[in-house]
């Protein structure tokens, strides 16, 4: 009988610190520790009234490959909530690296978005 | 037992875990003013996840069934009694295994047809493949369906664009016109008649000489849509400004030209449409352009009709203006034909044009009537004036020339000590004549010391008698023109009156001759008050208020927007068009529906590291 | 000589097209004119330095003599001259002056 518990345990374990891992820099070196930082991130309100009202808002791309591209990167939703425009601001929590980030604004009749802005880096410590 | 459920425990503790840990959930939406499917959610899946992944995914929903939306990877999602899509769309919106999630937002789908009796000829607006009757443009008439900037499917988002004030600055606009006088903008009591006259320098700007040419631009900007007449334009509702700086022929200055940009900005115009050209860099202008982007105005011009020969040509090597004029501001605007091919006689230019948009066989509304005379009926014939035929030098069917064989091959000079004058009355006096102008051409071979002369009289009779003469041949040099156009604006002559006396006086000397001259396409040219009048006509003129028009549009969708945004909606969301390729900086035609869908890139985007 | 009438004078100038069609040989082989002079006869457009006097500008072109001299917008000014020199002795004569920023043509355009 124990020897079937420790079995999936140590699964079980491994699966948790890889996981953990995986929450990090991609490009680490994947033996150290990282820290998970806080990166405000704002931009420009757009004009448009569909991405600031009901259906519209922001995606804000960030991966850690610069020029990435869009489709397939991980990403915030900030959607039109209430009020004139759409919020302009929100927070990553992001690991230890360099990070890449774009927007893309939306709206209810344009669900795919804009083009992505210019891409900008942030350097988490 | 106790143990391997543990151990489940702590595997699904790690993966929401790892879940929040590398993103914070957004925040729950609130229900906005947009109507959505109860129940329903649409889910666009992320190429890697296969069917497997999907399938987890809508377990986790609880959902209570789903459907694939034909081989795009959306879904929509039946979800469980209770549950809120937009709620759902929210929590799930940051979820790896997808693109997006979204209510099944509820559109009116009526498509948007006005009731305007013309509205079948406007092929710019919605091509089905029509064939104009009496074209003005022979190639590609009929065309090809679809090739049009996409009207109807705009129309369903918005029709009125009145908050977006748009100035023609052209000849003057009929603005008593059955179609337009619902659309003028209200100048209040310092501007009572929509605009100002910079050629006449009075408050009105009614085109007293006839002239059509901003009458027909206006209507395609905003002829007045679904009121069961004439045609509609890119807005039914809208507010015009009509400000004339182009007098009778359709020509005018520098100085009226730069005013009248002043005046529209001044007034409030966001949107000013330029059917006009000329060819050299003035300051005078660039400088009116430059101050009406500082006031974040919209500038649409016209690419240019390929000069003298009528044959494109290409801007980015001999400039037109304003065209060629590099504010970023300006939209320049080239003609394509009913198969989207670029109009014979469409200016064209990688970097000084920007889109292309319908420019032949355009159907819109004239300032009145024109009479065209042919010389047969009413006219005194003095000296060797004749009426001539279609001959060797002559292919108008009827022209009025002077020695009466100038159109033979063999043809010989007019006579010595001549004073011939040809002339005919008009009746200009019945009401609703709120202005007439007469335009002809001329053809000529004259002496410096000869004159061939144009006569406007009042009060019938010989106009050489008492009236206005207008030397139309040089006094300094000795000259062959042809083609030359002659116009005059009659109500400036004070001759709308029951006996408006016009003509042409050939006077020579004894010594050195020549071949004389030839007049031909003669017409006399009303405004009329209520006109309900329409034609069509060919140019990069008609391409340009197609491109204003929807500037208006996007503007007023946007209300937020700048100008830099509405020009770049207008340019970069057109459709891609071959013709227009390496021959504009967009290499697209306007396109309404994807101009009011088309969002921005964001800008300013910045990113700081929270201690 | 009215305003309205000098344009629709310079529009016959402007207008032309050159047919494709041949035109005949004249006594003397005289050439079809010249018509890519689109311009006003006698009618200049003055840019003046923003702190220049208008009045002193306006004596520069007294030798030509000045029909009309009318602020058009800001600092620019439209002269109409008697006696018309042409746009390049204009152009020298801008270049000169330190209060001109300009003196070009009044240039005429027309629809499309």
């Amino acid at each position: 009988m124990e020897g079937r518990v420790r079995f999936p345990l140590l699964i079980s374990l491994a699966l948790l610190v890889s996981v953990i891992i995986g929450c990090g820099s991609g490009s680490g070196s994947g033996g150290g520790s990282s820290t998970i930082s806080t990166i405000a991130v704002s931009w420009i309100a757009n004009g448009e009234s569909g991405v600031n009202s009901a259906g519209g808002g922001y995606k804000v791309y960030h991966s850690t490959t610069s020029g990435f591209s869009v489709s397939g990167a991980g990403f915030v939703d900030v959607p039109y909530v209430s009020g004139p425009i759409a919020p302009t601001t929100t927070n990553l929590s992001l690991a230890t690296g360099t990070h890449y980030i774009k927007v893309v604004a939306y709206s209810a009749l344009n669900p795919s978005g804009s083009p992505a802005s210019t891409q900008i880096a942030v350097t988490v410590p | 037992m106790s143990n391997k459920y543990y151990v489940w425990f702590l595997v699904a503790l790690a993966l929401s875990f790892s879940a929040s840990a590398a993103q914070k959930a957004a925040p729950v939406a609130d229900h906005g003013a947009a109507g959505y499917v109860v129940g329903e959610l649409l889910v666009k899946f992320k190429p890697q996840s296969d069917t497997a992944v999907q399938g987890s995914f809508m377990a986790e929903l609880n959902a209570r069934g789903h459907k694939a939306l034909s081989r795009s990877r959306v879904h929509k999602i039946f979800l469980p009694q209770g549950a809120d899509a937009q709620a759902m769309a929210a929590l799930y919106a940051a979820d790896p295994r997808i693109e997006y999630a979204q209510p099944n937002y509820i559109y009116r789908t009526m498509v948007t047809v006005p009731d305007d009796i013309d509205y079948g000829k406007l092929w710019g607006l919605k091509n089905t493949g029509q064939t104009l009757a009496s074209p003005v443009y022979g190639s590609n008439n009929p065309g090809i369906a679809g090739y049009d900037m996409n009207a109807e499917a705009a129309w369903d988002l918005l029709t009125d664009c009145r908050s977006v004030v748009v100035a023609v600055v052209d000849t003057g606009v009929n603005y008593t016109h059955d179609d337009l006088v619902a659309n003028m903008w209200d100048g209040g009591i310092t501007y009572p008649n929509h605009g100002y006259d910079f050629v006449d320098t009075d408050n009105d700007p009614i085109p007293s000489d006839g002239e059509s040419h901003g009458t027909h631009v206006a209507g395609t900007i905003a002829a007045v849509g679904n009121n069961a007449a004439g045609t509609t334009g890119v807005c039914w509702q809208a507010e015009i400004m009509s400000v004339r700086v182009l007098g009778a022929g359709g020509s005018g200055t520098t100085d009226d030209i730069a005013q009248g940009v002043d005046f529209a900005v001044a007034q409030g115009a966001k949107v000013i449409n330029m059917s006009l050209g000329g060819g050299s860099f003035d300051h005078t202008f660039s400088d009116a352009i430059a101050d009406a982007r500082t006031a974040g105005v919209v500038v649409v011009v016209a690419a240019g009709n390929g000069g003298a020969d009528g044959m494109s040509d290409n801007n980015d090597v001999t400039p037109q203006y304003p065209c060629s004029y590099t504010h970023d501001n300006i939209i320049c605007v080239a003609a394509l034909d009913q198969s989207y091919a670029l109009a014979s006689f469409s200016n064209y230019g990688a970097t000084s044009v920007d889109v292309g948009a319908p420019g032949v066989n355009v159907q819109s509304s004239i300032a009145g009537v024109t009479t065209t005379d042919n010389f047969s009926a009413g006219w005194t014939l003095g000296g060797n004036w004749a009426v001539s035929g279609a001959d060797y030098w002559c292919s108008s069917a009827s022209s009025l020339v002077n020695p009466s064989d100038y159109c033979e091959q063999l043809g010989g000079y007019y006579a010595p000590n001549a004073n011939d004058a040809a002339y005919k009355a008009f009746d200009l006096s019945a009401a609703g004549v709120l202005g007439a102008g007469v335009s002809a051409y001329v053809d000529y071979y004259m002496d410096v010391t000869d004159s061939l002369s144009f006569g406007i009289k009042s009060t019938g009779g010989d106009p050489f008698s008492g009236g206005t003469t207008v030397r139309i041949n040089s006094d300094q040099s000795s000259e062959v023109v042809l083609g030359a156009v002659v116009a005059y604006d009659l109500t400036q002559s004070g001759c709308l009156t029951a006996n408006c006396s016009l003509g042409v006086r050939l006077v020579s000397d004894a010594s050195n001759h020549s071949y004389g001259a030839r007049v031909y396409g003669f017409e006399i040219n009303k405004t009329i008050s209520g006109a309900d009048t329409y034609a069509l006509y060919n140019g990069t003129s008609m391409a340009t208020p197609h491109a204003a028009g929807l500037a208006a549009m996007v503007w007023s969708y946007n209300p937020a927007y700048t100008y830099a945004d509405v020009v770049s909606s207008v340019k970069n969301s057109g459709d891609a068009v071959a013709a227009l390729y390496g021959k504009s900086s967009s290499g697209r035609a306007v396109d309404a529906y994807k101009a009011l869908q088309y969002i921005q890139a964001p800008t300013g985007v910045t990113a700081v590291v929270l201690p | 000589m009215s305003r309205v009438v000098r344009i629709t004078l310079a529009a016959v100038l402007i207008l032309t097209i050159m047919a494709c069609t041949q035109t005949r040989a004249e006594p003397g082989g005289r050439l079809p004119s010249d018509t890519r002079e689109n311009r006003m006869p006698g009618e200049y457009l003055v840019g003046l330095m923003a702190d220049a006097d208008p009045a002193a500008a306006r004596k520069l072109f007294a030798a030509y003599g000045v029909a009309e001299w009318r602020r058009i917008r800001k600092d620019t000014y439209l002269v109409r001259l008697h006696n018309d020199p042409g746009p390049e002795a204009l152009a020298r004569l801008a270049k000169a002056a330190a209060a001109v920023r300009y003196v070009e043509p009044n240039r005429i355009y027309t629809t499309q």
